[in-house]
C-alpha cells in the first residue's frame, strides 16, 4: 500500500480530511485489510512437535547407541558394582558383633582389665604360708 | 477447495497432505479468527492452534471430510474460548493494539491521519455482526469474489452482494458524518 497524500491544512478536530484513493469505501476497506493481513505467514505448526516420525527417529538413535556401546564397558561396570557392593558388605559384619570393633581405645583397655583380673585372682589363690614366709 | 482428508497414511505423506492443506487453507482460517476480535496476531495464534488440532486429528487417522468447514468452526470456536480467557477479560493489550500507530515508511502527520481513519472503520467493522466482518476479510483481505465467498461460507451470492453493499454504505455514511466528501 502506497501511502496517499493527505490535506494537513484541514486538521483533524472537526473533520477527517482524506485523499480522494481514500474516499472510497471500497478503497478504504482494501487498505485497511491489506495492513492487518499478515506480512509473512508461519510455518506449519506440526513441525516442532513430537510427531510419530520423530518418535521412531528417536527409538533408532535409541537402538543406535545401545548397539555400539562397547561390550567389555557393560562387563567392567557391571564387575566394578559387584565388588563394590562386596566391600561395602564387608564393612557391615564387624557392626553385627562378628569381630570387635577397631578403636583407638580398645587393646590398652582390654589389656589393662585383663591384668586387673589377673591381679585379683593372684591375690585371692594365694595361701597364707606364702605370706608368713615372706615376712 | 475442499479436498476430502483421511484414511491412513505413511508419516512423509501425511505431513505432505497437511502441509498442503495448511498452505490452501491457512488464509482463510486467519480471517475466521480475525473477523471476531479484529486483532491479527491473536488470529494468528488461532490459526496455529486450529492447524495443531487438525494436525493431531489427523495423525490419530482421523478422517475428516470437508477440511476447510472443519477448520473454520475450529477456529470460530477457539476464537470465542478467547472471549471467555482471563487475559481477555482482565488482561493488558499491547500499546499497538490499543493506538493503531504501527510502523509505515511514511510521514508521523500522514501515519496520524491514516491511523484516525482506520479507527473509525475498525469501529464500524466492530460494530457489524461476526458473520459480515468476516465476508469483509474475505472480500478485502484475501481479495475474494463474491462467488468464492458464497462458496466459501455457505450461502447465496446474492447476499454476500446484498452484505457487501451494506457495509460499504454504512462505512460512508460514518465517514462522510466526520467530513469526508465522497464522490457520487
Amino acid at each position: 500500500m502506497t501511502p496517499n497524500p493527505v490535506n494537513h491544512s484541514a486538521g483533524f478536530a472537526n473533520s477527517v480530511s482524506i485523499d480522494s484513493s481514500l474516499v472510497d469505501a471500497d478503497r478504504l476497506l482494501t487498505a485497511f485489510f491489506q495492513r492487518e493481513l499478515p506480512r509473512q505467514w508461519p510455518e506449519p505448526p506440526h513441525r516442532p512437535c513430537v510427531t510419530t516420525r520423530s518418535a521412531s527417529m528417536l527409538k533408532d538413535r535409541q537402538a543406535e547407541f545401545t548397539n555400539h556401546l562397547p561390550r567389555w564397558t557393560l562387563a567392567a561396570c557391571l564387575m566394578g558394582m559387584l565388588m563394590l557392593g562386596f566391600w561395602l558388605s564387608s564393612l557391615m559384619i564387624p557392626q553385627q558383633g562378628g569381630i570387635a570393633p577397631l578403636t583407638a581405645s580398645s587393646p590398652p583397655e582390654r589389656l589393662l582389665n585383663q591384668a586387673h583380673a589377673d591381679g585379683q585372682w593372684m591375690r585371692e589363690t594365694a595361701s597364707p604360708d606364702d605370706s608368713n614366709a615372706s615376712q | 477447495m475442499n479436498a476430502e482428508s483421511g484414511g491412513a497414511l505413511s508419516p512423509d505423506d501425511l505431513s505432505r497432505e497437511f502441509e498442503a492443506i495448511y498452505r490452501r487453507h491457512r488464509q482463510e482460517v486467519w480471517a475466521a479468527a480475525y473477523s471476531r476480535w479484529l486483532d491479527p496476531d491473536l488470529a494468528l495464534d488461532v490459526m496455529q492452534e486450529t492447524f495443531l488440532r487438525f494436525w493431531k486429528q489427523r495423525e490419530l487417522g482421523e478422517t475428516i471430510s470437508n477440511p476447510l468447514a472443519w477448520l473454520t468452526r475450529v477456529a470460530r470456536n477457539l476464537a470465542e474460548d478467547y472471549a471467555k480467557s482471563a487475559f481477555r477479560r482482565h488482561g493488558t493489550q499491547a500499546d499497538t493494539t490499543l493506538s493503531e500507530l504501527r510502523s509505515k515508511s511514511v510521514g508521523p502527520l500522514d501515519v496520524l491521519e491514516q491511523t484516525e481513519l482506520f479507527a473509525h472503520v475498525r469501529q464500524m467493522l466492530a460494530e457489524l455482526r461476526p458473520a459480515d466482518r468476516e465476508l469483509l476479510t474475505l472480500r478485502y483481505a484475501l481479495d475474494y469474489t463474491p462467488v468464492q465467498i458464497a462458496e466459501s461460507l455457505g450461502v447465496s451470492v446474492d447476499t454476500i452482494h446484498m452484505r457487501l453493499s451494506r457495509a460499504r454504505q454504512r462505512l460512508a455514511e460514518r465517514l462522510s458524518t466526520l467530513g469526508a466528501k465522497f464522490p457520487p
